[in-house]
């Protein structure tokens, strides 16, 4: 209410200065000392259509990587991920990612196996937050803008066909070669309770790193 | 006298350049100065300052950050404060922040994601919503709860009704249907899968908190209609974002 108030009251502002200033020109040719160039300011009123700026507030882009499985070594890593920044200082994220685990060690030791599905895919949903914005001096002559931040967030591993709540911790730096392009490295724990090897419930902690290829748009 | 005349001036170029939309905005810094950051945040320095009466084109948004191109091709990023004394000052009636607020006020289309228990198992949840009244949208969602004894996926199709939209904390109400598949793990003697139709009610809050961006969370209670006679009852709640597009 205040601020249509306050636009109202800017616009007649607006009006009674186009008003005014054609009034004092029209009166003005005889007193002036030198001719000046006179603007005639008949503006029509037209309905202001507001500002279309283009916003580039997602980012989405595809990671590659390893991730470290508790017990069963470590193995490449891929996926995407999309993320939306709200303000400069705090961005969400979604990640799915996916791996394939080997028991083949298991196998061998036991000649049982103890995975029923080698796939391993996981998703969540992160909140961000951009810690040291600056900027890298590269050879003394390239200005490259970064971040780095922390991001914590919740999700789902899906690992031997079974669904499990999982958290997840990480750092990561964010290189911006471009506007609208990014670099990542991220260091992450992924946390899950598992009871695939003991037949009960434990907490394993899973470290992930990767590299990212994100754009803007 | 003159500075009038260069108001209006001012006024006409924007107006011309918001008319049309294709049309990159162009205006004139009516502050002492303006400051352009290398990138988008507080933590870029500054390395170039364009001074009054400089026209500046208005690239682009991210987050509460401007890029502008000053005289002599300048290209840098300004803050969402002084790109708007500008405009303010040179007359255009709408702050930029109203501007984008009413635009995705209009919007039709919000995506989100939810988090929560469902019958004390953790879910997470992902939801897009069609508005086409200002108060009733449809809600299609998809919630996967994870648990030691089962994975649970549930599919809802949901009539919202919200009240009174234009408010910042703004209460809604969902009715609905669905589906459930439920999985026993692997450790359970019984391996069966469950399939079972659902209907649903829910109360919520949104909280609108900035540009396109929606706090929500709700309480929803189910019924799972095992036959004909016999119904089951679930509770859950989430806490969740979502967005407008």
């Amino acid at each position: 209410m205040c601020n249509m108030n306050k636009n109202i009251v800017y616009f007649c502002l607006y009006l009674l200065a186009g008003l005014w200033s054609a009034a004092v020109s029209a009166q003005a040719p005889g007193e002036s000392r030198a001719p000046e160039q006179i603007i005639e300011p008949e503006i029509e009123r037209r309905e202001i259509e507001t500002p279309s700026i283009s916003a580039q507030d997602v980012e989405l882009g595809a990671f590659y990587g390893v991730i470290s499985i508790e017990n069963f070594g470590a193995s490449q890593l891929m996926g995407a991920r999309l993320a939306y920044h709200i303000t400069e200082d705090f961005f969400i994220e979604g990640v799915y990612g996916r791996t394939t685990v080997s028991d083949e060690v298991f196998r061998r030791e036991t000649a049982q196996a103890v995975l029923d599905d080698d796939r391993f895919n996981y998703y969540n949903l992160s909140v961000g937050a951009n810690l040291f914005p600056g900027e890298l001096y590269l050879l003394g002559k390239w200005a490259v803008g970064t971040s780095v931040y922390l991001k914590a967030g919740v999700g789902n591993v899906t690992f031997n066909e079974e669904d499990r709540q999982s958290f997840n911790f990480g750092l990561g730096m964010r290189f911006l070669p471009l506007d609208w392009m990014a670099l990542h490295i991220d260091m992450e724990d992924l946390v899950f309770e598992s009871d695939v090897l003991a037949g009960q419930n434990r907490v394993t902690h899973n470290f992930m790193l990767y590299g990212s290829l994100t754009f803007y748009f | 006298m003159r500075f009038v005349v260069y108001l209006v001036m001012a006024g006409q170029v924007i107006f011309a350049a918001a008319a049309d939309a294709k049309q990159p905005l162009s205006v004139e810094v009516q502050d002492p100065f303006i400051e352009m950051r290398t990138g988008p945040g507080r933590g870029y320095p500054i390395f170039y300052v364009a001074e009054q009466g400089e026209t500046i084109v208005i690239l682009k948004r991210r987050t509460d950050w401007y890029k502008v191109r000053a005289d002599r091709g300048k290209e840098g990023w300004v803050s969402r404060e002084q790109i708007e004394s500008t405009l303010k000052k040179a007359g255009v009636r709408k702050s930029v922040r109203e501007a984008v607020l009413q635009d995705f006020l209009a919007q039709r289309l919000e995506f989100g994601f939810y988090w929560g228990q469902f019958d004390n198992s953790p879910f997470m949840g992902a939801f897009g919503t069609w508005r086409w009244s200002d108060t009733y949208s449809l809600e299609l969602g998809f919630n996967q709860a994870s648990e030691p004894l089962a994975s649970t996926k549930l599919y809802n199709l949901n009539l919202v009704s919200q009240p009174f939209t234009h408010w910042r904390v703004s209460p809604y109400f969902t009715i609905g249907m669905g589906w459930l598949e439920q999985t026993p793990a692997k450790s359970l003697v019984q391996q069966e899968k469950t399939e079972e139709p659902t209907a649903n009610v829910a109360a919520g809050v949104r909280v609108y908190l900035l540009r396109n961006f929606v706090a929500r969370a709700y309480v929803r209670r189910y019924a799972l209609f095992f036959t004909d006679e016999e119904t089951v009852q679930f509770t859950e709640w989430a806490v969740g974002a979502s967005f407008f597009f």
